[in-house]
């Protein structure tokens, strides 16, 4: 690369990074505190420069400010999701969406294993998967082992299931749970009710018949 | 001016602060008053009043005392108590009652002192609801005794952050030197006065932010001669959970009930305040329940809050940028109706300024401020 070539690099991205912080001006513009702002701001710098979405970080700042944390806490906080995100965008690839990433940033801290996340981008590695992040993160969150809610959704996507029989699942078991059930009893059991309903998964033999 | 008079600022101090918003909290507000009963002289005076709140879902108590100090002997003091009572959490009906004590010139005990009861059953529908009042007080000035009966029957209807109330009243005394201090005697002679009031109050809160505006108006009626009016208005900020700055001004007319007169009072404050964090696990008869209903473009999310009168409720999410959303007054609590587009979202709910909690029915996931929120998925 010449070092014309670089210099409008270099401006192309100052450009965008400006482009990014303009965007992001009116919603800053609510962190009435300086310092928390500066933090905020070095912050954003940071995650474009990981070529990381800005949004997460601001909704996560402007959550701290409302709930009066302390700047140290929104400074960690956002250093968590920053390493969180990261390992998302690693795991999903630099199309990922920024819904994706999120998703993928809160299954992360439920204790959802990178290998899960991998292969379920594996399982759909063109369109978003932000839905089935979202859902798995909910089914741990209500207390499924990250295991068991990992092989029930690789099975579930593997059979094509929608985002509104996934939401419908995630729903289902927070219901039953509630009603006593332990959480990955229910799981099964929403679970196979759902992939009863869908199409066998593709066998090496049919996926190769010819249709007739 | 007499400085029992004085006693009415703190009297009014210490109703403010039995408008609490929290139960189980401890308030201390400390400022300065400026009274100027009608026809006398302005008095300046210091103010430190406390008040003890305490509810369940069924009962609530509060004690209020408030003590002044006008740099010389004329002092005073005033204690008020109060309960309410409802059949059942979720009940529409609720009576309340409660007593007061006011001592004009604590330094010279024997200048007087008044003492009042008050029962008002309270109906709730919907937004709002009606209340009837039955009021009495005996009061002891100068050795002479008096006694105020007032019988009130207003309404009130809540939305998007204003209550709005109208009451109607008639007062019954035979205070004299009250009335005539107020301009409004006719006849030293009669057996009893009276008149009607009719009160009208609007209060705003948004966020840290509140506004109080009431008017009065007051028709002479038996032995009395009056044609008269009073704006109050009152602003506080809640700077932070535990401290807030309240202003207060306007006239109050004379209320033979509790023997305090007609005056015009300037007031500010600082309140502290006291609370234990709490969250829907530790308040006694809050609920809160989450519902997503699927739309073609989104989804709508329902968060319907069950509290007890006085517990206060914020709810908030990145879906309105963090800051406490508008919320809908029902017959049992509070409600929450957002159009969420979809994706994926985040909602917390607090009470009493405790700490961010998921609301129920919702995945529960940590903060990473010492709290969690509720995750929402919308297909």
């Amino acid at each position: 690369m010449t070092t014309r070539t670089s210099l409008l690099t270099i401006a192309a991205l100052l450009v965008a990074a400006a482009g990014v912080a303009g965007a992001q001006d009116a919603r800053l513009a609510l962190i009435r505190d300086n310092a928390t702002r500066d933090v905020v701001n070095a912050q954003l710098v940071s995650a474009s420069s990981m070529r990381l979405p800005a949004e997460p970080f601001v909704s996560k700042a402007l959550e701290g400010v409302a709930k009066k944390a302390t700047l140290k806490s929104i400074r960690s906080a956002m250093a968590a999701l920053e390493k969180r995100m990261k390992t998302a965008y690693d795991l999903l690839g630099p199309s990922a969406t920024v819904d994706e990433l999120a998703a993928g940033a809160d299954a992360i801290s439920m204790g959802v294993s990178e290998k899960t996340i991998k292969q379920m981008r594996d399982r759909a590695p063109n369109r978003s998967i932000a839905m089935e992040l979202g859902v798995i993160t909910e089914l741990v969150a209500r207390g499924v082992p990250a295991k068991k809610a990992a092989a029930m959704m690789l099975d579930l996507m593997a059979r094509g299931a929608t985002g509104v029989q996934l939401t419908a699942l995630g729903r289902d078991v927070q219901g039953d749970v509630a009603a006593g059930l332990k959480p990955d009893v229910a799981l099964d059991l929403r679970g196979r009710g759902v992939l009863s309903l869908l199409p066998p998964p593709p066998t090496v033999s049919n996926v190769n018949v010819r249709p007739r | 001016m007499s400085p029992r008079f004085i006693a009415w600022a703190f009297l009014l101090a210490a109703v403010r602060a039995a408008e609490a918003q929290s139960p189980q909290e401890v308030e201390v507000g400390v400022g300065v008053a400026r009274v100027q009963q009608r026809a006398r002289d302005e008095r300046q005076a210091a103010v430190v009043n406390a008040t003890w709140r305490s509810s369940d879902p069924r009962y609530a108590f509060l004690v209020s005392g408030a003590l002044t100090n006008t740099g010389d002997r004329s002092s005073a003091a005033q204690i008020a108590g109060g309960a309410a009572w409802r059949p059942d959490p979720g009940s529409w009906f609720v009576i309340e009652g409660g007593a007061g004590l006011n001592m004009f010139g604590v330094s010279d005990v024997g200048r007087g002192g008044n003492v009042y009861g008050v029962v008002r059953p309270r109906v709730l529908w919907g937004p709002g609801g009606a209340w009837l009042s039955l009021a009495d007080g005996q009061t002891l000035r100068d050795l002479d005794s008096s006694h105020g009966t007032a019988v009130e029957g207003g309404a009130w209807i809540q939305g998007g952050g204003f209550t709005a109330s109208v009451s109607s009243s008639r007062l019954r005394t035979d205070d004299w030197p009250l009335f005539e201090a107020s301009g409004i005697f006719l006849n030293r002679d009669a057996y009893s006065y009276d008149v009607d009031d009719v009160m009208a109050s609007l209060r705003w809160v948004n966020g840290p932010f509140t506004a109080d505006v009431q008017k009065t108006w007051r028709v002479g009626r038996r032995a009395t001669n009056a044609a008269q009016q009073a704006v109050l208005w009152g602003a506080s900020w809640a700077v932070s959970d535990r401290v807030a700055l309240a202003l207060t001004g306007g006239r109050v007319l004379a209320d033979p009930v509790r023997g305090t007169p007609d005056a015009t009072i300037a007031s500010a404050t600082v309140r502290l305040t006291w609370r234990p964090s709490r969250s829907e696990s530790d308040v006694p008869g809050v609920k809160s329940y989450a519902r997503l209903v699927p739309q073609p473009d989104g989804a709508l999310l329902f968060v319907a809050v069950t509290v007890p009168d006085g517990v206060s409720v914020d709810i908030a999410g990145d879906f309105s940028g963090w800051e406490p959303a508008p919320l809908h007054r029902t017959a049992n609590g509070w409600e929450l109706e957002v159009r969420l587009p979809s994706g994926r979202h985040r909602v917390a709910v607090r009470f009493d300024g405790g700490a961010w909690r998921s609301p129920g029915n919702l995945a529960k996931m940590k903060d990473e401020f010492g709290g969690e929120y509720g995750l929402i998925i919308v297909p």
